[in-house]
This record gives structure tokens, C-alpha cells and sequence, in this order.
């Protein structure tokens, strides 16, 4: 289970003079259960949603409080944790280091077969079960953003991660690579945490928490959170 | 784009005497195209090996275009170098300079046209691994290294993105509109690519029992 305890993040950013420093608080003392396997997080740009997700794995780490997810402290635990917990940005071009599929997934693998011909034979396997046996071996430039937006996904959950976490995994796609990305979160065996913009996404979830300005002004069935969303925000 | 990525060479799958050879024998091809260049350096010493290692870059099966090609920015840089230095009244300087990073690069291009890129990893880290009980993490280097190859293009490409953008607003002659973005551009490449290493644990030290990674 993911657990924030009044969860605070400030950091220090130049002040209007340009000549000392303030502090902008980027989340207020959120405090939040998540035992639900499909979360959501909603609300506008700049509204916390990436910082929040960031917490999760340790990328970002609170001024105040404590997150715990199943029972590791990303703050002191990094490593465990980022095995633990695989993230899933909303560029893939960002996250695939490698220059073609194979090469990517055989990256996630490295710590687990030490064997080069099992690795690669592994990582086509995985690629192939996602339906990416025909681009395995082409160059990520060549990929659509559907198409590598299921790499990145592919190179991460490689590693078997029991929580996913994404972060606006949808918002660069087309509407068909965004219904087959739907699809495929649907059937995740894994905790999924995922920001977006994207209500089709949203209404998947069990659960759906509305940020706005680092605090939480909604938190429920998608129904109603996202009716509440759509009233107050657009 | 092709001509970014082809800076350093993505690898191209074949059948060619080079694809057989492991990364150890192109490694020393490499040393022998680029040493006596360095170490030479008269024009008709760098004029003959950089037409050997244009015919050699030419055998790794790679299209013409992949293995010769050049992208822009750095022609032009080189052009500038080259004419300085004729300019100037020092045109062996001049070859000597242009010559010795052409031979590099293409020398280069060998290795990286010819070999995947997990082979090469496997092999920096073999190469690496006597160091580790000094503190170094051969994982680690091999993923820097990999990382930077992969970076190449992206800032290449940046610069003709960035081009097309100042050629839109009519700003293409001042150079701060070229080089700024294409700044802010890679520094923002490298700390999302940083975050997204983090966020998959590789540059994490290995405690599992899989430590090592037989080559
Ligand atoms: N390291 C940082 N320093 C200063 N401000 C930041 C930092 N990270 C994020 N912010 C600011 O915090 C706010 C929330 O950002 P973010 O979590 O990315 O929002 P969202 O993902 O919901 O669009 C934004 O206004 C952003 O500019
Ligand atoms: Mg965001």
C-alpha cells in the first residue's frame, strides 16, 4: 500500500528582485491512503501532479512527513525502492537510452540474466508479448509514439515492478495509440498510479484524486471526482 | 535526422569481416588509423589515412550516405577551422587538424556501425571490471558511455531543429539565437535522461546475486 504522512514539499526559488531567494510550496500537507490497485491523480498544469508522483519512487523527497510504499521509505531506501516501483514518463524519447527495442529492454534485464544470448532472447520475448516482435530490431527513431510509448512501458515492467507509476503516459499519443495504452494499463497485474489529463484514463481508476496548487481538493469514485473536475476546473 | 544519428554510426546489421571481429580487434584498428595521425600529422601522412579509413568505413556494409555523410554543423565547423588555418598562412595546420578528427570520427564509425550496442557495453565493462576494487563501477561506465553515444544525436538534431526555428523568425545570423536553445535544449536532454536512468534503477550499485555480468 502507498501511504503519504502530511506530506510537504518546499523548494527555494528566486524571488521577484532576483536578488535573494523565497520558498514556494509545491505540495501542502497531503496525507493519503492508497490501498486501491488503479489510482488517479487529475488537475491542471502546474497543479503537483508530476511532483506528487515523483515522491513515489524517490525522485523527489518531502520537506515534511513521510512517504511509505509497502513498507519502504523512498527518501532512505532509493534503491529498493526504484525496484520496487517502476515510473513511466510521458516522453519516451527521455527514457529509452538505447538505440533500438531489444537493445532497451536487454538494458532493464542486465542485473537478472547474466547471459548475453538469454537476455536478448528474453527481452524479444517480452517486446513480442506486447505485440513488438516486428520493431524489436529498428531504431527508436523510426518508432511511432504509440509504438514507443509500449517500449518504454515494455523496458520497465522488464524488471517486474510491483507498483507502476506513470506520468501523463497519454498525452502525446493519437486517439488509437491512447485507447490501446488504456487497454494495456487495464490489464496490468500491478498497482498503477497514473497522472493525466486524459478522463478516459481517468475513469478507468477506482480511485481519483483532484490536485489543484499542491493541495487535494476532490478524492473518490471516478464518477463524481471527475464530474466535480470538469465543473470546477474547466 | 539521418544525418544526426549517423554522426557516431548507429549500428547497421551485416554479414562483413568487421561484424565478425570482436570489439577488442576494432578497438585497434581504431589506435592504428588515429595514433600515427596524431603523432605524424604531415598532410600526405593524414591525406592517406583518411582515405584508408574512408575505404575502410566503406566495407562495414553501411550505406554510403551513413558512412561517409557528414551533418552540417560540423562540416561547417570544420570548414572554418580548415579555412583559418590556410587563411593564416598554415594550410598543413590546417589539414593536420581537419584530418585527425575526420580520421577519428570515421574510425570511430567502424567500431559503432559494426557492433550493437550491448556488445560494446559487455565490452567496456569487461574492460573496466580489473578497476572495480579501486571503487570503480564498471556497470555504471558502460551505461555513461552508452548514454553519451546516445546523446550525439540529439544534440546534433537540436541544432537543425533550432535552425529551422531561427530561420522561421528571421533570426538565423545571430549566433546567441542558435546557441542558446540548443544549450537549454541538452541541459534539459540530460536531466530528463538523468531522471529516467534513476527512475529504472540503473545507476544503482548491484547487491543482488546477480552482481556480476560475465562479458
Ligand atoms: N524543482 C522545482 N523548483 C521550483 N519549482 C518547481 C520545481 N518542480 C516543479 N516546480 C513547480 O511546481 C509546480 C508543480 O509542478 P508539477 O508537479 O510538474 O505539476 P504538474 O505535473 O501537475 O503539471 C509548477 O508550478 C512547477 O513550475
Ligand atoms: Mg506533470
Amino acid at each position: 500500500m502507498i501511504r503519504l504522512e502530511h506530506v510537504a514539499l518546499r523548494v527555494g526559488v528566486p524571488d521577484a528582485s532576483g536578488r535573494g531567494w523565497s520558498t514556494r510550496t509545491l505540495l501542502h500537507d497531503l496525507h493519503l491512503d492508497l490501498p486501491e490497485r488503479r489510482v488517479a491523480f487529475v488537475g491542471s498544469n502546474g497543479s503537483g501532479k508530476s511532483t506528487l508522483l515523483r515522491l513515489l519512487n524517490g525522485l523527489a523527497t518531502p520537506t515534511e512527513g513521510r512517504v511509505c510504499v509497502d513498507g519502504l521509505d523512498p527518501a532512505t531506501d532509493g534503491p529498493r525502492v526504484r525496484r520496487h516501483v517502476g515510473f513511466v514518463f510521458t516522453d519516451p524519447a527521455s527514457q529509452l537510452v538505447m538505440p533500438t527495442p531489444v537493445e532497451d529492454v536487454e538494458l532493464s534485464l542486465r542485473r537478472t540474466h547474466r547471459d548475453r544470448r538469454a537476455r536478448r532472447e528474453a527481452a524479444l520475448a517480452l517486446l513480442a508479448s506486447r505485440g513488438l516482435a516486428d520493431v524489436a530490431e529498428q531504431s527508436i527513431y523510426d518508432l511511432s509514439g504509440g509504438e514507443r510509448q509500449l517500449v518504454a512501458l515494455t523496458a520497465v515492467l522488464a524488471v517486474e515492478p510491483a507498483v507502476l507509476v506513470l506520468d501523463e503516459p497519454t498525452t502525446l499519443l493519437d486517439l488509437r495509440n491512447r485507447n490501446l495504452l488504456h487497454r494495456t494499463l487495464a490489464e496490468l497485474p500491478q498497482q498503477t498510479v497514473v497522472a493525466t489529463h486524459d478522463l478516459g484514463l481517468a475513469g478507468q481508476a477506482e480511485r481519483v484524486v483532484v490536485v489543484d496548487a499542491g493541495r487535494i481538493v476532490a478524492d473518490g469514485a471516478p464518477t463524481e471526482t471527475l464530474a466535480f473536475y470538469e465543473r470546477v476546473m474547466a | 535526422m539521418n544525418a544526426a544519428r549517423a554522426l557516431l554510426g548507429v549500428h547497421v546489421p551485416g554479414d562483413t569481416l568487421w561484424h565478425r571481429l570482436g570489439p577488442g580487434p576494432k578497438y585497434l584498428v581504431f589506435l592504428a588509423l588515429t595514433v600515427p595521425a596524431l603523432v605524424v600529422g604531415t598532410p600526405p601522412v593524414i591525406l592517406t589515412l583518411l582515405a584508408l579509413t574512408l575505404a575502410l568505413v566503406a566495407t562495414t556494409s553501411a550505406p554510403l550516405r551513413l558512412a561517409w555523410g557528414l551533418p552540417w554543423p560540423l562540416a561547417l565547423v570544420l570548414a572554418v577551422l580548415g579555412a583559418f588555418h590556410a587563411l593564416t598562412g598554415a594550410p598543413a595546420t590546417g589539414v593536420r587538424v581537419v584530418g585527425v578528427v575526420l580520421i577519428a570520427l570515421y574510425a570511430c564509425r567502424i567500431l559503432l556501425l559494426t557492433t550493437p550496442m550491448p556488445v560494446l557495453v559487455d565490452a567496456l565493462v569487461a574492460v573496466v571490471r580489473p578497476l572495480s576494487h579501486l571503487g570503480a563501477d564498471p556497470e555504471r561506465f558502460g551505461l555513461a558511455v552508452a548514454v553519451f553515444l546516445r546523446s550525439v544525436p540529439h544534440v546534433v538534431a537540436s541544432f537543425g531543429e533550432v535552425r529551422d526555428a531561427a530561420r522561421a523568425r528571421g533570426v538565423e545570423r545571430n549566433p546567441l539565437a542558435l546557441v542558446t536553445p540548443v544549450a537549454i535544449q541538452t541541459v534539459a536532454y540530460a536531466r530528463t535522461t538523468g531522471e529516467a536512468l534513476t527512475a529504472r534503477g540503473l545507476g544503482d550499485p548491484d547487491e543482488s546475486s546477480a552482481a556480476t555480468m560475465t562479458p
